[in-house]
């Protein structure tokens, strides 16, 4: 289309507008809906192979846990709730009695208050109340109440990861700290951010010990019941971030991921290297995700304040119009946009505590499956350096047999059964992680569809509230609008 | 590369959004010319204009040309010394409590529109980005619906169909709302300096009214150039009479094409919310239906 040609387009549809006696612009010609075929490209869903290990006492309620879904309960309104007085019942999650496993935990916070009332130790002013009930036979009641500090959540983590991450079992991260986010609370500011961190940060923690106790290995670790069961837990010191062990944990994290680049691996199982492969490409996908839901959280705030600008600016507009019924219209038109801006907040809220913090959830998560994958690969390496200290024993005695020292010899072929019995170990670890990484990952791929679909439906579900109220709002303004005369 | 794969499949989705785009700035042009031509016809003077009838009969190309520098200066100055004077001048109270009332109601109805236009611009903008955002959203669970190994994937790729038709009522909305709520308080933002403009235009003929008067006096007293000083003050009464009778009704019609043309935008802004929302609730819903379906 040349310019010319344009310029002419435009000027006839001038004219055609001026002839009419009441010119309405056309709409535009409707697009085509965008035809995406719902038809899967991607490769088929690999057989996820599951052990059947009788060692486990909880493999029967491994299917339950993940064929019952456990109640999500609601997050609790800003308001903190005293954990002293007894929730209401509605809130708490009812035991069932078929299954054989926990209840979702709910963590409350307490109120502050209270907090400063008690003796707590005052490094660590932030302090929660977990509420679940069960049915187990391990635990001596059937329902708990227990009061835990942040520091205790990354306590029990750090000795859950020690014992099993390295024998291949995905450990769910505990939430980070935030050290400029807790001197804020701690300080005691009281505006919107601080209480936006204490929520974030309890809704977190929830999250994470639901996922926690639905690890059906883990349900079993006496730390993790003791966490849930006790009233007082002995302080985790060394889950501080500039204490000794804080700094010994991250020069290890550092030594860890120079010995990764290092280690080269003779992979003889497809499956693992499809696998990360798998899991790099998630990981991937799911930052990118995240970013993008972030900035929407991020943009939906904005409109929210703008459209909150706006509301006062319409009413000031409509105070000084001196036609009284568009006066009128204009002050409903000013209550229209601030009730608008309440659900734009509202919608921000859920599109930050459901969908963003999912994603980032399992962004950690992943971080953590890789870490199996990692140690997988230092067993490996384990067995191998002991296979090649067993060569060079061998090598060793076989000299010695040569210069006939026969004292030396004896220790020598004892080393040689030393190192023996340790490539068999190394072998059999090997195997043992390789097995519990199958499953454990097997269960991983189950949780996650599990998760991201209700999930995904949740927050729908708040889209499509945020609709209808919208429909509501408008159609009330509507009568006035056309009241106008 | 899967990533360039599944940016390559989305490439339509570009072209449409540039399409989109263009409509809706279209759409807006086109609703700004239409109401200035109208009003123009509609004007019991203007529409005898000759200019107008030119502009609208004439079947060859106009060759308007712009504003050369000189004229742009020219104008420049002219503001200048409109708004120096128009300083002074506006301190001269009137008598006429019509117009007095005017002044006050325009002075502080222009601000608030003001105000007002650039508030509905900052929320207009914040849709917008709000639906960009879906966009982004949509591309990446297309991405990981193609690139998911477990039964997922189909779940991943209709919300990402969803995500891309909620993103175009979102930007729908924004559109809608630029041009019924943004461009009305653009235009009357405008209006209601050229209203000022007219008032001042008046204050102006008043003060020189007021001075041709003294200038009479002074004239009579001393018995100098009297006659041509009378004639002055008649002209300076002409002009301030006729300008007074002309802005009355201008203003006067102003008041009602205000009202109108707010009823007529709210009314059309509401219907358009309405069939957006609805439209979005639609496709949640079905989408949910699907969703809760399958699973």
């Amino acid at each position: 289309m040349t310019h010319g040609n344009w310029f002419s387009a435009n000027y006839f549809t001038f004219f055609f507008f001026l002839k009419q006696s009441s010119p309405s612009s056309p709409e535009p010609a409707s697009l085509p809906a965008e035809d995406l075929s719902t038809n899967s490209n991607g490769p088929k869903p690999a057989e996820i192979m599951l052990d059947d290990d009788r060692e486990d006492l909880f493999a029967e309620a491994t299917e339950e846990v993940s064929l019952d879904s456990p109640e999500r309960d609601p997050i609790l309104s800003p308001e903190p709730t005293p954990a002293i007085t007894p929730i209401t019942p509605t809130t708490l999650v009812a035991p069932r009695m078929e299954s054989k496993s926990v209840t979702a935990p709910v963590i409350f916070d307490r109120s502050r208050e209270e907090v400063r009332s008690e003796l707590l130790n005052s490094l660590n002013l932030f302090t929660l109340c977990i509420k679940f009930s069960t049915s187990l036979s391990m635990f001596h009641k059937n329902e708990f109440s227990v009061k835990r500090r942040f520091s205790d959540f990354l306590g029990l983590h750090s000795k859950l990861a020690t014992k099993y991450m390295h024998i291949g079992y995905i450990v769910p991260p505990a939430p980070e700290k935030s050290i400029v986010g807790m001197t804020k609370v701690k300080v005691g500011k009281e505006d919107s951010s601080s209480t936006e961190f204490v929520e974030k940060r309890r809704a977190a923690l929830e999250r994470y010990l639901q996922r926690t106790v639905k690890h059906p290995t883990l349900l079993q670790d006496p730390d993790l019941r003791q966490f849930l069961e006790s009233s007082e837990l002995p302080r985790a010191v060394n889950t501080q971030a500039l204490s000794g062990a804080g700094i010994l944990r991250m020069v290890n994290k550092a030594a860890d991921a120079v010995n990764k680049m290092t280690i080269k691996m003779n992979e003889s199982d497809a499956w693992f290297e499809e696998k990360q492969q798998q899991f790099e490409n998630l990981d991937q996908q799911l930052r990118k995700l995240h970013a993008s839901v972030e900035a929407l959280v991020c943009h939906r705030k904005e409109l929210s304040a703008n459209t909150a600008a706006f509301a006062k600016s319409a009413a000031m507009l409509g105070n000084s119009e001196d036609h009284t019924a568009l006066s009128r219209a204009l002050s409903q038109l000013a209550e229209v946009e601030e009730k608008i801006d309440q659900l734009h907040q509202e919608q921000a809220f859920a599109d930050f505590y459901v969908f963003s913090e999912l994603l980032g959830d399992y962004i950690r998560l992943i971080a953590a499956v890789k870490g199996v994958f990692d140690h997988r690969m230092k067993c490996w390496q384990k067995w191998q350096d002991a296979q090649v200290t067993l060569q060079k024993k061998r090598e060793a005695e076989a000299k010695l047999q040569l210069a006939n020292k026969p004292d030396k010899l004896q220790q020598a072929k004892d080393e040689i059964k030393e190192w023996e019995t340790k490539v068999q170990q190394g072998e059999k670890d090997f195997e043992q992680i390789s097995k519990t990484i199958r499953k454990e990952v097997g269960r991983f791929e189950k949780e996650r569809v599990k998760d991201f679909k209700t999930v995904i439906i949740e927050y729908l579900e708040s889209l499509v509230q945020t609709q209808q109220q919208l429909i509501k709002y408008w159609e009330a303004f509507l009568p006035e609008a056309k009241a106008i005369a | 590369m899967t990533t360039t794969f599944t940016e390559i499949k989305h490439l339509p989705t570009l072209a449409l959004l540039v399409c989109c785009e263009y409509l809706a700035i279209f759409k807006k042009t086109v609703a700004m010319h239409e109401v200035f031509l109208c009003r123009v016809a509609a004007h019991p003077i203007l529409r005898k204009d000759l200019n107008f009838h030119v502009f609208l009969e004439y079947n060859q190309d106009l060759s308007v040309r712009g504003k050369n520098k000189k004229e742009k200066l020219e104008d420049f100055f002219k503001n200048m010394v409109k708004s120096a004077d128009g300083v002074i001048v506006s301190g001269v109270k009137d008598v006429d409590d019509f117009f007095e009332h005017e002044r006050t109601f325009l002075v502080e109805y222009h601000n608030r529109v003001k105000d007002a236009s650039a508030k509905s611009d900052k929320m207009t903008r914040s849709h917008k980005n709000v639906a960009d955002d879906y966009n982004r959203i949509g591309s990446s669970l297309y991405a990981l619906g193609t690139q998911d190994s477990t039964d997922i994937c189909k779940f991943f790729l209709k919300v990402s169909e969803l995500f891309d038709k909620t993103r175009k009522i979102e930007a729908r909305v924004s559109a809608d709302e630029d041009l019924k709520l943004s461009d009305l308080l653009k235009y009357y933002l405008r209006e209601s300096q050229a209203a000022k403009d007219l008032l001042y235009r008046r204050s102006r003929s008043l003060v020189d009214y007021e001075n041709a008067n003294k200038a009479l006096d002074k004239a009579r007293a001393k018995n100098k150039d009297v006659l041509q000083a009378e004639t002055t003050q008649q002209i300076c009464c002409q002009k301030f009479e006729k300008i007074s009778e002309s802005a009355k009704q201008e203003l006067i019609d102003f008041k009602t094409r205000r009202v109108a043309a707010f009823r007529k935008n709210l009314v059309e802004l509401a219907e358009l919310e309405l069939k957006h929302a609805k439209g979005n609730l639609q496709l949640l819903q079905s989408c949910l239906a699907v969703l809760n379906g399958d699973t």
